[in-house]
């Protein structure tokens, strides 16, 4: 009996062995693998993302809005000051608001005497933030829209105001936004007082550094940066940020958009231009039109 | 040596498990969608130490594979590697498990506390060789040290979970046992 428990106790012993190293080449191997062939292993994580996510949403819509009233609670606490604040800034805004006003009015004006025709491409599609990544060191969120809803890797994302991130990975529901701060997003710019070029780099802070300007000097904190449509990945022209500088002199952006709260975002419906392939034939050249062939 | 009941060893299985996929979904919700001003310490991890210190019969390899490859798809980690990392070294502490029983708590803290500076450091420095972005050690050094702090903590919550199912075992057996 004793021998007998014994020799089972051994088989036991060298089936878990021999689990246990199965185990270890077999996640070795999906890890190499992820690191040769990412994006087909990324596809199997973003199907399963999408099969457990929304599935969940039951159990984290409630837990949010409570975090968030408990958020609004706290406010009430300093009611009195807030309230002036408000008081404040509304009169700032009606100054602002007939500013606005006067320059719909140019605008609308100046769009009539050019004849512009604004692109219809630029539609969008908005999200509900169903989850964030969990770890302190990625930067995305998971919208709530996915491919059944025409989404394409690589469309930008904002919220009302600026730029959040864009789109990288897409499953049948939902789809995954690589935020501006998340170290493996680069996002090409443009300072708009001077039409510099940049790109803002993600260093996992909230506020990103600008790379690559070419002159550093001409840039002042306060310059309103927008993107710049380099790429052909994003539509130029979203507004990202404000510069800010650093002490120790180095440029970054203050971002437009609310990455405090993230809650509803509108993905940017944008098909690249096309591509002009042919040069074009010599002046003077009619085409052959196709009633002579015939 | 108590033996558990399969279905008792089944039923704490699936505890672990759910405790482990509730902690990861918990982590994703969108309350904190700026970027952290302080590390997290890594909640799986330290629960499965617990568990794996206290009931080492329980956890079987593939049960932490499990565990740990949900959470990495589900966390956007590279697959694989930080399952492999934690599998080893539960398995490490696995072997040692029994012989910490009878030692001070001191003794089992700090061997479970160089297993977590040791796979810190080797999640580290394997992002480094596969040329993977990786984050400054500074930030790995306070999220290891938050982990090490919590592990008491997560003893204490676990022990009337783990003691309770021991207990009630142990008057389950106690007809058999004469036999």
């Amino acid at each position: 009996m004793a021998r007998d428990h014994n020799t089972s106790d051994r088989y036991a012993t060298t089936l878990g062995r021999l689990i246990l190293s199965a185990l270890i080449v077999l996640l070795l191997g999906l890890f190499l693998l992820w690191r040769i062939d990412s994006p087909r292993v990324e596809r199997v994580r973003m199907a399963v993302i999408d099969k457990v996510i929304p599935n969940f949403s039951w159990a984290t819509s409630p837990l949010t809005g409570a975090m968030n009233v408990l958020r609004s609670a706290r406010s009430y606490t300093r009611i009195y000051q807030q309230n002036q604040d408000l008081r404040r800034e509304l009169q700032q805004m009606m100054a602002w608001k007939e500013a606005a006003l006067q320059r719909e009015q140019e605008n609308a004006r100046l769009l009539d005497l050019n004849n512009v025709r604004l692109d219809p491409k630029f539609t969008k599609i908005t999200g509900v933030v169903l989850a964030d990544s969990g770890s302190p060191f990625r930067q995305t969120v998971l919208l709530n829209v996915g491919q059944r809803d025409g989404i394409i890797d690589g469309w930008a994302a904002m919220d009302g105001i600026g730029l959040v991130g864009r789109i990288a990975g897409v499953g049948e529901r939902t789809s995954r936004v690589i935020l501006l701060g998340d170290t493996s997003s680069r996002v090409a710019v443009k300072i708009e007082s001077n039409g510099q070029t940049a790109l803002v780099v993600g260093d996992n802070t909230s506020r990103p550094p600008i790379e690559f300007l070419e002159n550093s000097e001409t840039v002042y904190p306060g310059d309103r940066i927008v993107t710049s449509g380099d790429g052909g990945v994003f539509p130029s022209g979203i507004l990202v940020g404000q510069v800010t500088q650093t002490p120790s002199g180095r440029l970054r952006v203050r971002l437009a958009a609310d990455m405090q709260r993230l809650e509803f975002l509108r993905v940017i419906r944008h098909q690249p231009r096309e591509k002009i392939s042919t040069t074009g034939g010599l002046v003077g050249l009619r085409p052959i039109k196709p009633e002579s062939n015939q | 040596m108590i033996e558990d009941p399969p279905l008792r060893i089944l039923r704490l299985r699936l505890t672990y498990l759910i405790i482990i996929i509730l902690v990861v979904l918990l982590q994703t919700l969108p309350i904190q969608t700026h970027p952290y001003q302080f590390v997290t310490p890594n909640l799986p991890m330290v629960i499965t130490f617990v568990w794996v210190m206290r009931r080492p019969n329980l956890m079987s390899p593939i049960l932490i594979t499990i565990a740990f490859l949900f959470a990495d798809i589900i966390l956007q980690r590279p697959p694989g590697l930080w399952t492999l990392i934690v599998l080893c070294a539960s398995m490490f502490l696995r072997m040692r498990a029994l012989s910490f029983r009878e030692l001070i708590f001191l003794y089992e803290w700090s061997l479970v506390a160089i297993v977590i500076t040791c796979s810190f450091i080797v999640y580290h420095f394997s992002l480094m060789f596969t040329f993977l972005p990786t984050h400054d050690l500074k930030l790995y050094a306070s999220q290891a040290l938050l982990t090490v702090m919590i592990y008491p903590i997560f003893i204490w919550i676990f022990r009337p979970m783990l003691r309770y199912a021991l207990s009630q075992t142990l008057q389950k057996q106690t007809p058999k046992a004469v036999r």
